[in-house]
């Protein structure tokens, strides 16, 4: 019985540590300068938290920049925390 | 093994996955976390406490459910946790908060809050049955002893 679960426990940790770690690192885009899309082209959004927020909805919340375009970031609606 | 036994060996070892990986995919992508209980409708100035304490406490009732000593404890433990996610997941769906922010600081961040609710309840309910398993067994164990009976 004790030879079981200690199977049990054992696979257990071992599939959420190494779950955890092959799903842990991959590229970020919230690490990079965040942009928000307005009518007269991009601006930078500010600090994620601070400064802003994205609020849950259809659409594009944040962008960033890849060479001389805009791509997609965090989904949402950017949307300004008030100083 | 017994059927009950394995079954409680299992609900165990599906808590203990669950903490053991939602805290420490938060203490590999720290910062990413830490951006994610910021945007939380939750004032920023907790966000310090959180974001250490969460992941603390996950890892502490991962270790009490390994151990038959701490695991009522630990079932105990979960339960708590495990309600308090589902009433705030609750409360965002209610709109009891100024704003839905996106759903990502969750356990698997592609889940919806309805997905996240779902995914909490089912929780809840295992942390339930491991109550009721775990203090069924321990009082077996305690009258089944017959040193306890003139204790």
């Amino acid at each position: 019985m004790k030879k079981v679960k200690l199977i049990i426990m054992a696979a257990a940790i071992f599939l959420s540590v190494g779950g955890a770690f092959a799903t842990g690192y991959h590229f970020d885009c919230r690490f990079n300068p965040q942009f928000y899309s307005t009518a007269g082209g991009y601006m930078p959004a500010g600090v994620f938290g601070v400064d802003y927020y994205c609020q849950d909805g259809i659409g594009t919340c944040t962008y960033i920049q890849v060479g001389s375009n805009y791509q997609a970031c965090q989904t949402g609606l950017y949307t300004r925390i008030p100083q | 093994m017994p059927k009950k036994q394995l079954f409680l060996e299992l609900i165990a070892s599906l808590l203990i996955m669950l903490f053991l990986y939602a805290s420490i995919s938060k203490f590999i992508d720290f910062r990413r976390f830490v951006g994610e209980m910021n945007n939380q409708p939750l004032p920023n100035s907790l966000t310090p406490l959180l974001v250490w304490s969460i992941p603390s406490l996950e890892v502490a009732i991962s270790a009490a459910l390994i151990f038959e000593r701490s695991r009522l404890a630990g079932f105990y433990a979960s339960l708590a946790l495990m309600l308090l996610f589902t009433i705030y997941a609750g409360s965002i769906l209610l709109h009891f908060f100024k704003y839905v922010p996106c759903s990502c600081g969750g356990v698997i961040r592609k889940l919806t809050w309805t997905q996240h609710m779902f995914f909490n309840i089912f929780f809840v309910l295992l942390s339930v049955a491991g109550i009721i398993l775990q203090t069924r067994k321990l009082k077996s164990t305690v009258y089944s002893s017959p040193k306890t009976i003139f204790v």
